[in-house]
């Protein structure tokens, strides 16, 4: 498969499945997967006959038809709930899975693994599915835990707080290292950061301005200041409006409370607030809510991919149109369509005539 | 024509399309089915080969069938249709594989199947392909696609086993005379 195709590029990111000799990892990795998208749980829910998925796949699914998808129980949307537990358990594996992964694809290269661990976790962190990219996560398994709280806001700019690579391998002070990307030595503790920001040289930190840092995070804490994104989400669920009843102008200005475009007929605008429903929806199910700017975003990118798919059906037919076997094909293809308007226009004239009344157009 | 273009997110169906191809590769489901995309531009259609099941009229052949994914796919079941058409009582003379695995999830009004035997989104490529594989072991006259083709097996076994035997031949290039 090559994977350089732009279509197959949204696909790159698809986790590396685990060899078939570790069959138990392959059943505790399988268990975490939506048997809607096949894909690791992103905001699990569950319905009452104790089955779960990703929110966003069940109430797509539970539109199509009010059943279970496994096991074809009664469910409807009003009965989903979050399964927290659920949540924290693909969370954590989504964390460990590269580095048991790297363990168990190669078993002697494990020394190398464990010493090059940073590197694991950046691997992953480049892979990552496109929710993750809230993370200003430490590269160290064992501080990743407890920073969880931070996922909730932006980028790494708004990165609060302390320093996640402050507390690694602080024993180790004086070590030296070299990076397992470009082999410039420099004190360990370094080398994620350095890795991190794509083999820059790092700049010592001066350690004197530490306390006035800390002080002014936590301002940034206090102020809210680090929460900008996540402030505009609030926290209710939309209710549906009912498609068939509503009007045109119901709908645009159900879009227009959402800052979303108000362009296009009935069954588009209808669409689309159906979509932005289920994205608006779902996003409450996790604990890593999406701004409602990326919401949009991803409202705006779905649409235009079917713009996409729409435009290049034109073009392929417009390209088959150009070649005199297609032509001839389309011809063909249409003949009853055109034989049956022919005559339907005869007969329409021939009526026109018959009836004696004048015949707008003169027929020759 | 042109209106019939699919209105619906590609990108999920893609996607998901992507997994399951992966992991159809990746985990071959008997040596007696392939499947996978026809080209690497449309995800959304597949070409499927199917070995027909030893023991069976159909045994020895390689039937090619094509895959058609709707957009909104998983959501809603894909098309199989098999190119050539195969004589069985389940297949559509036009090759479309009747199978109540494949029939969405609202459109039996006379309820035959029970929701059980439907579409539903955690099914996939490799579920339905078991599906027909053994649906070419025991057609199902009850729910007949080809109705000539259902009473002929009820009626005559012998002869609807000849033609599709033939037509197994006819397929791989054999015919009566060669052999």
């Amino acid at each position: 498969m090559d994977l350089n195709h732009p279509l197959l590029a949204s696909a790159v990111d698809l986790l590396p499945p685990f060899p078939s000799s570790h069959p138990q990892i392959q059943r505790l990795d399988r268990s975490l997967y939506c048997q809607i998208c096949k894909e690791l749980f992103s905001g699990p829910v569950s319905i009452p006959c104790g089955h779960s998925f990703c929110s966003r796949c069940i109430r797509g699914s539970l539109e199509v038809m009010k059943k279970c998808p496994s096991c074809n129980e009664p469910a409807s949307e009003g009965s989903i709930r979050r399964n927290r537990a659920l949540e924290e358990i693909v969370d954590s594996w989504e964390e460990a899975r590269p580095i048991i992964h790297g363990l168990t694809s190669n078993n002697s290269r494990k020394r190398s693994i464990m010493n090059t661990g940073p590197k694991n976790a950046f691997a992953a962190e480049s892979t990552k599915r496109p929710r993750k990219e809230s993370t200003s996560r430490s590269v160290s398994p064992v501080k990743q835990s407890s920073d969880k709280k931070e996922e909730i806001d932006g980028d790494a700019d708004d990165m609060i707080a302390l320093d996640p690579y402050t507390n690694m391998a602080e024993s180790s002070e004086d070590v030296k290292a070299s990076c397992p990307l470009c082999d410039i030595t420099m004190p360990i503790r370094d080398i994620s950061r350095h890795i991190d920001l794509g083999c820059q040289p790092i700049k010592p930190r001066p350690k004197s301005q530490g306390r006035e840092n800390l002080k002014a995070d936590w301002k940034k804490v206090f102020s809210g200041a680090g929460l900008v994104k996540g402030k505009d989400v609030e926290l209710k669920k939309i209710t549906k409006p009912n498609y068939s009843l509503a009007t045109p102008a119901e709908l645009r200005s159900v879009l227009q409370s959402y800052n979303l475009s108000t362009f296009g007929d009935k069954p588009a605008l209808a669409h689309r607030v159906q979509e932005w429903i289920l994205l608006y929806n779902s996003n409450l199910d996790t604990s890593h809510p999406k701004s409602l700017g990326a919401l949009r975003a991803k409202l705006n990118e779905a649409e235009a991919s079917r713009r996409r798919d729409k435009e290049k059906g034109r073009e392929e037919m417009a390209s088959e149109l150009k070649t005199s076997d297609g032509l001839a094909r389309y011809a063909q293809d249409t003949k009853g369509e055109f034989e049956r308007l022919r005559r339907e226009i005869m007969e329409r004239d021939k009526k026109r005539v018959g009836s004696g009344a004048e015949a707008p157009i003169e027929i020759e | 024509m042109f209106g019939s273009n699919p209105r619906a997110q590609s990108s999920t169906a893609t996607r998901r399309l992507m997994k399951e191809y992966r992991d159809i590769t990746a985990d071959p489901l008997q040596d007696s089915i392939t499947a996978g995309p026809i080209s690497e531009d449309n995800m959304l259609e597949w070409e499927a080969l199917i070995q027909g099941p030893e023991g069976t009229p159909y045994e020895g052949g390689i039937f090619s069938a094509k895959l058609i994914f709707p957009p909104d796919y998983p959501l809603n079941p894909f098309k199989m249709i098999f190119e050539p058409p195969l004589l069985h009582p389940n297949i559509y003379p036009n090759g479309e594989v009747c199978i109540s695995i494949l029939h969405a999830p609202g459109d039996d009004p006379l309820r035959y199947e029970s929701a059980s035997e439907r579409w539903s989104p955690v099914q996939g490529v490799r579920s339905v392909l078991l599906s027909v594989l053994s649906m070419l072991a025991e057609p199902n006259i009850e729910s007949g696609a080809n109705v000539e083709c259902c009473k002929l097996y009820r009626d005559n076994k012998q002869e609807f086993e000849r033609q599709v035997r033939e037509q197994v031949k006819s397929l791989l290039g054999i015919t009566e005379n060669t052999e």
